[in-house]
């Protein structure tokens, strides 16, 4: 009966619900409050579980995609300057992951949600149709062009360092509309 | 000067997005996974006694009726020998080939000495000479 308990091996699972919600959410406290809750959540419900309808690791990130859309209706919208000085004497991979911060924040919720499911949660094409409930190939012309403004968006960031919302996740103002 | 991505555009941008994908701290990793185990440890024994309650109620509910059938039985079975005792008129069964009868059922009858068996009765035999000496004396007087 237990063989088929869908958080039987939690750790893997973990790192992945949370560089889902760190992706959507910034890295931080908001990313582990959303990892917990979907946690939580799964616990609470996991006799729901059909192992026919995909892998754990997609059921778990359905629950977490609710825990994050839930932080973010919470959220006040509070604009924080960028630390650019400080970046800037920090080492490449540091800037890095604060430039793709900043440029992940800057595109749309959906687009900001096919990158974590795809590059945090780790999740394959097909396996995001299932969760958004759409065909792959839709999934995958999408999830294109959400890279291509990222890559955009970098572009700007080097070309003209404006100020810009906060690498964890300030929402400045709503999504725009899927 | 040449922007740091595009120096960097032959590694690919998903490249970096996976090698910078951010991780959890290992404290919170340890503390939540030491939750969910434990959870699951707890349904797991919930489970266990619950599978156990089950496993008596089907056993007991299996077993019943056939206790019930066995108890029906057997009185239906002894008003039934009750009733054949007070209506039967039969004589008391006598066993009849026991070893007893089968050792000692023909043993022939012996009479005393001077008797001989006629039919089932011992009778006294007259001898002889006795029967030579009445001769002797003659006939009977009969007057």
């Amino acid at each position: 009966m237990f063989s088929r308990d869908p958080l039987a091996n939690p750790e893997p699972l973990i790192r992945r619900v949370y560089a889902y919600a760190a992706y959507r959410l910034g890295d931080g406290p908001d990313a582990e409050d959303a990892t917990s809750d979907a946690f939580e959540r799964a616990l609470r419900y996991r006799d729901s579980y059909d192992r026919d309808k995909g892998e754990p690791v997609a059921w778990l990130i359905g629950i977490a995609r609710r825990c994050v859309d839930q932080i973010l209706a919470d959220r006040v919208p509070v604009a924080e300057p960028p630390d650019r000085e400080a970046a800037s004497n920090l080492e490449e991979e540091t800037v890095i992951r604060l430039e793709l911060g900043r440029a992940l924040s800057a595109l749309s919720e959906q687009d900001r949600e096919l990158v974590a499911l795809r590059y945090g949660a780790d999740l394959s094409a097909r396996q995001i149709a299932a969760v958004f409930e759409a065909r792959t190939n839709t999934i995958e012309v999408a999830l294109h062009r959400a890279l291509e403004r990222l890559r955009r968006q970098l572009a700007r960031e080097q070309a003209n360092p404006s100020p810009a919302p906060a690498a964890d996740g300030v929402r400045v103002s709503a999504p725009p509309p899927v | 000067m040449k922007s740091f991505w595009n120096r960097r555009r032959s590694h690919g941008i998903e490249e970096e997005l996976r090698r910078n994908r951010p991780e959890p701290r290992s404290e919170f990793v340890t503390s939540l996974a030491e939750h969910v185990r434990n959870d699951r440890r707890s349904a797991r024994a919930g489970v266990r006694v619950a599978l156990a309650g089950a496993l008596t109620v089907a056993l007991l509910a299996a077993l019943a009726p056939v206790g019930a059938l066995g108890s029906a039985g057997s009185a239906a079975e002894g008003i039934v020998n009750a009733a054949t005792r007070v209506v039967s008129t039969h004589a008391r069964p006598v066993a009849r080939h026991t070893p007893a009868a089968s050792q000692y059922a023909h043993k022939k009858k012996k009479c005393p000495k001077g008797t001989k068996l006629k039919g089932k009765r011992c009778v006294k035999v007259k001898s002889k000479a006795k029967a030579a000496r009445a001769s002797r004396r003659g006939p009977h007087f009969t007057g």
